[in-house]
């Protein structure tokens, strides 16, 4: 029998497989597979195991990282460390095998350590942020709509940010919306995700986020998630371009707002992410905010313009 | 300041004329005595240090009977107590720049009886100063000295006492030839003791952990009561705090974790080709399970006056306020931070240990030693720090153990400058900044990480045709998965992009705030060039970061070997690093750390650690 003849037998059985039966309980590492929308958790079965025929390699090493997770962790100068680039190196391709242990089958032993557990969720979620591959996005919607986790739910924020297509930016807004009762470190970590996506929709809600003067904490996330979403240097390296002028200059109004509202570690946030975002318009803006600016906003607003007009990113 | 009540002025006048007679120079005792023994010095061997040689001389106050009631210290900090010397009772009820003398907590193990299979609660329990008994002459050494002026006139019945504040924090000895013996709260110096004169002994039973609870001074006075009025003398006493070394005081011992791997025999060889070509030794060898060297503990000393001007020591380990296990009520610490009491604590070396248990953990990665730097001695406008200051990462959002901060901040004479590392996922002040001696006018240069200069050179590389060229040869970020990369993949890497932005914005932040307090100029700072690479939960460097280095001797520093592009046959970060360094006099050694260090979140920085010199400049002349 031919080597393509046995692939498509057992993509035909595996395909078979994945759409008659309805796994009871298909435990991953971040999520129950059973959680998933019925459509979408067999689609991914299926990709699985179409994917685990073609790259069977690659299964095996994933599983590899996985249980050498709490020795790995042990490593870490800091425990917990995401195993990101464990599981980037193997690129794109990677991406089902990385799926599966998130969603249906953990294949960690059970003894691991919660820090070494930890940063196998994170660096699987990571790694799959970085390949951005939307058949990704059902499983991160879910583990940031309901994740309590903080670091987990950055994350999956994070990923699908990096995906950024509207399903994605979609289940983001919501995840956002669910967690906006609670506050605190979840909506942070929600915001960098919608920082993350460097959409224009997702600049824009996060200048209002700003512009609506939430706590210090919560002003400080959205700024860092502006800098994240205007980066001139991520930009750069970016195929699609399109929306880069209007995402940093929206960026840099809201943070020139920002820097003059807040003090503190908010401020600070808002003079980072201005250096980063590095747009055109934002020394016209902090002349701008200087003339209905206080004694020692206009203070501030010099020392900013100074230190923009040496940009660290140049 | 003596207070001599009026009704015993005469008789003192009366009975002071009787001390310049030629036999009370018997009497009188020693007029000099080593404030500090020294532990080569040979009256320590008894712990009763002799006569000085100076003699007999006439009380400077001469015959108006003001110092009859004397109680002396180490005041002037000669290193010896002086009954003839002005300046020994001058200000002696103060404690600043010029005036005071200084104690040690005697918190080393000079026997070596200490346990070692202790929990990490027991393990700081036991220290010389547990108990009440001096053992033997090094014990002895590590106390300061006071001594009652001899009073051959004091009258029948007269008594005296001696008190302290702060008596829980300190132990005062009346020493007796070579007896040292616990001075009782309510102990009475008798009439015979009186005349003879007293010499006392104290120790610190433990450094300054918050200056609300103790602020390290002791005043000690001496009462005596005797013909219906009574004379007080005080003298006021600080502990010395616990210092940390700065990169200008000479590696007396280098540290690094020995671990089995290839990876760590790796790392070794090239530490130890660097010291050989330092002319230093190799690094001992740390045999713990946690390679991460730096971070488990901190060197430190304290130092009070010594005779000769010289410093009497004490090296001080401080194991790091890492909870590994935060649930354990036993065993919280990280393990190996044990060794600083199971292998370093002995003669002359103490340990401590300082951590809040309901922290549970929290932003543990902070209290990591890798997040504690000692910024060199520098003098900017009106503050003078001749000992260095601290450098740590602490913002308000995120911070290390607070216990930990106040007491390092409780010892004053290095008080520490804060930055932001929040931003980074390890977050330790080491990965971005370092220190090194130099040939110029300060005396030493700051390494900076600077990432927008690495993306530029990158970049040049990529203009000039060598976007190809292939960066990590032969490394792996995962058992089997090359990390080999060319310059263009580099610079086409969102994540990398995206963070070393961020990073280099950060570290000018970081750099603002050293340069403000230093007066550090652009040409002290000596950038170079890595990039840094993001997770969600902060960065990281990319290429190995060469200011994460050992600085293993003057002029010689160990950086990590950076695997760059190799262009015309050269590694052009290493080339750039070498040459900004060469003009100060410094020579890089690099060193092979990337399975080991670089790939696990460190470099070579985080996974060594020495014991450098006890510098010459004395803390309590720094007027802090």
């Amino acid at each position: 029998m031919s080597t393509m003849m046995k692939l498509s037998l057992g993509l035909v059985a595996a395909l078979a497989l994945a759409t008659t039966t309805t796994p009871a309980s298909a435990a991953g590492l971040v999520l129950d597979a059973s959680e998933l929308a019925a459509k979408s958790r067999s689609s991914l079965k299926v990709d699985i195991e179409k994917a685990r025929i073609e790259t069977p390699d690659l299964f095996r090493q994933v599983y590899d990282v996985a249980k050498r997770a709490s020795e790995l962790d042990a490593g870490a100068r800091r425990p917990g460390a995401p195993l990101t680039m464990h599981f980037k190196v193997l690129g794109p391709r990677a991406l089902m095998p990385m799926l599966e242990l998130l969603a249906f089958e953990g294949h960690a032993p059970a003894d691991l350590t919660p820090t070494a557990r930890a940063a196998l969720r994170v660096g699987l979620l990571e790694a799959v942020g970085i390949i951005r591959d939307a058949r990704a996005v059902p499983v991160l919607a879910r583990v940031a709509l309901r994740e309590r986790d903080v670091d987990t739910t950055r994350a999956s924020a994070d990923a699908l940010g990096r995906i950024g297509t509207d399903e994605a930016f979609g289940a983001l807004v919501t995840a956002l919306e669910s967690a906006d009762a609670a506050g605190g470190e979840r909506v942070h970590a929600l915001l960098a995700g919608i920082g993350s996506s460097r959409r224009v929709d997702g600049a824009t809600l996060l200048g209002k986020r700003l512009d609506a003067h939430p706590d210090a904490t919560t002003a400080k996330a959205a700024a860092k998630a502006l800098g994240t979403a205007g980066n001139a240097w991520a930009w750069k390296t970016l195929a699609s371009r399109t929306d880069e002028a209007t995402v940093r200059e929206i960026a840099a109004r809201a943070l020139v707002k920002a820097y003059v509202s807040y003090a503190g570690e908010a401020r600070t946030a808002a003079s980072n992410a201005l250096m980063v975002v590095d747009d055109v318009h934002t020394a016209a803006l902090i002349t701008e905010a200087r003339r209905s600016a206080s004694a020692d906003q206009a203070t501030a607003l010099d020392e900013l313009a100074a230190r923009f007009a040496v940009n660290p990113t140049h | 300041m003596k207070r001599l009540p009026r009704a015993l002025l005469l008789s003192s006048l009366l009975v002071e004329a009787a001390l310049f007679a030629p036999a009370c120079g018997g009497t009188d005792g020693p007029t000099e005595i080593p404030a500090a023994p020294g532990p080569t010095d040979p009256a320590s061997s008894s712990g009763t240090p002799p006569p000085a040689s100076k003699g007999p001389t006439p009380d400077p106050k001469g015959p108006d009977g003001l110092a009859a009631v004397d109680l002396r210290a180490d005041t002037n900090r000669d290193g010896v107590i002086s009954f003839d010397d002005p300046t020994e009772d001058d200000g002696e009820d103060a404690w600043d720049a010029k005036h005071g003398a200084v104690f040690l907590a005697n918190i080393d193990d000079d026997e070596e009886q200490c346990p070692t299979n202790v929990s990490d609660v027991d393990l700081p329990k036991c220290n010389d100063a547990a108990d009440e008994v001096v053992n033997g002459a090094d014990d002895a050494a590590d106390l300061a000295r006071l001594k009652t002026k001899p009073w051959a006139a004091a009258p029948d019945g007269a008594t005296g006492k001696i008190t302290t504040t702060a008596s829980s924090s300190v132990r005062l000895f009346k020493v007796t030839g070579t007896t040292f013996e616990v001075l009782a709260k309510d102990a009475t110096l008798t009439t015979a003791e009186l005349r003879a004169g007293v010499e006392l002994a104290i120790e610190g039973r433990d450094i300054v952990r918050d200056t609300t609870v103790w602020d390290g001074l002791v005043d000690v006075t001496f009462t005596v009561d005797g013909a219906g009025a009574t004379q007080t003398d005080k003298v006021r006493m600080r502990v010395a705090p616990l210092l940390t070394s700065h990169h200008l005081s000479p590696a007396e011992s280098t540290y690094v974790t020995l671990l089995g791997s290839a990876s760590s025999q790796a790392t070794r060889t090239d530490l130890a080709t660097a010291a050989t070509a330092a002319g230093v030794p190799a690094p001992q060898t740390i045999s713990v399970s946690d390679q991460w060297t730096q971070d488990f503990f901190e060197t430190g000393f304290m130092t009070m006056p010594g005779p000769g001007g010289k410093q009497h020591a004490m090296r001080v380990n401080i194991r790091s306020a890492n909870e590994s296990n935060p649930s354990s009520p036993t065993n919280p610490l990280r393990t190996a931070g044990r060794v600083v009491f199971t292998q370093l604590r002995g003669k002359d070396v103490a340990g401590i240990q300082q951590f809040d248990p309901t922290r549970q953990g929290k932003f543990d990665t902070l209290n990591s030693f890798g997040n504690f730097e000692t910024i060199p001695p520098y003098t900017s406008g009106a503050e003078s720090f001749p000992l260095g200051r601290v450098l740590r990462g602490n913002i308000a959002s995120y911070y290390p153990d607070k216990t930990f901060l106040k007491l390092i901040e409780a010892q004053k004479v290095q008080q520490p400058l804060y930055i932001d590392t929040s931003w980074l996922l390890v977050g330790h002040v080491d990965e971005t900044v370092s220190f090194i001696k130099a040939s110029s006018p300060r005396g030493w240069v700051m390494l900076v990480n600077d990432p927008t200069l690495a993306k530029t050179m990158l970049e040049t590389q990529s203009a000039a045709g060598n976007g190809a060229v292939p960066m990590f040869i032969g490394k792996f970020w995962s058992q089997s998965q090359s990390a080999q990369i060319t310059v263009d993949q580099v610079l086409a890497d969102t994540e990398v992009m995206q963070a070393s932005a961020e990073a280099a914005t950060e570290i000018a932040g970081q750099l603002a705030i050293i340069k403000t307090a230093t007066g550090l100029t652009e040409a002290e700072i000596i950038r170079i060039p890595y990039l840094h690479m993001p997770y969600s939960q902060g960065s990281v460097a990319f290429q190995p970061g060469m200011v994460n280095g050992l600085y293993i001797a003057p002029g010689h520093f160990v950086a990590p070997d950076p695997h760059g592009p190799v262009i015309a046959g050269t590694d052009i970060f290493k080339a750039i690093m070498e040459e900004r360094v060469s003009p100060f006099g410094v020579a890089v050694h690099w060193a092979e750390d990337w399975d080991l260090y670089h790939r696990n979140l460190g470099e070579v920085h985080c996974g060594t650690n020495a014991t450098r010199q006890i510098p010459d400049s004395k803390w309590w002349e720094s007027g802090r």
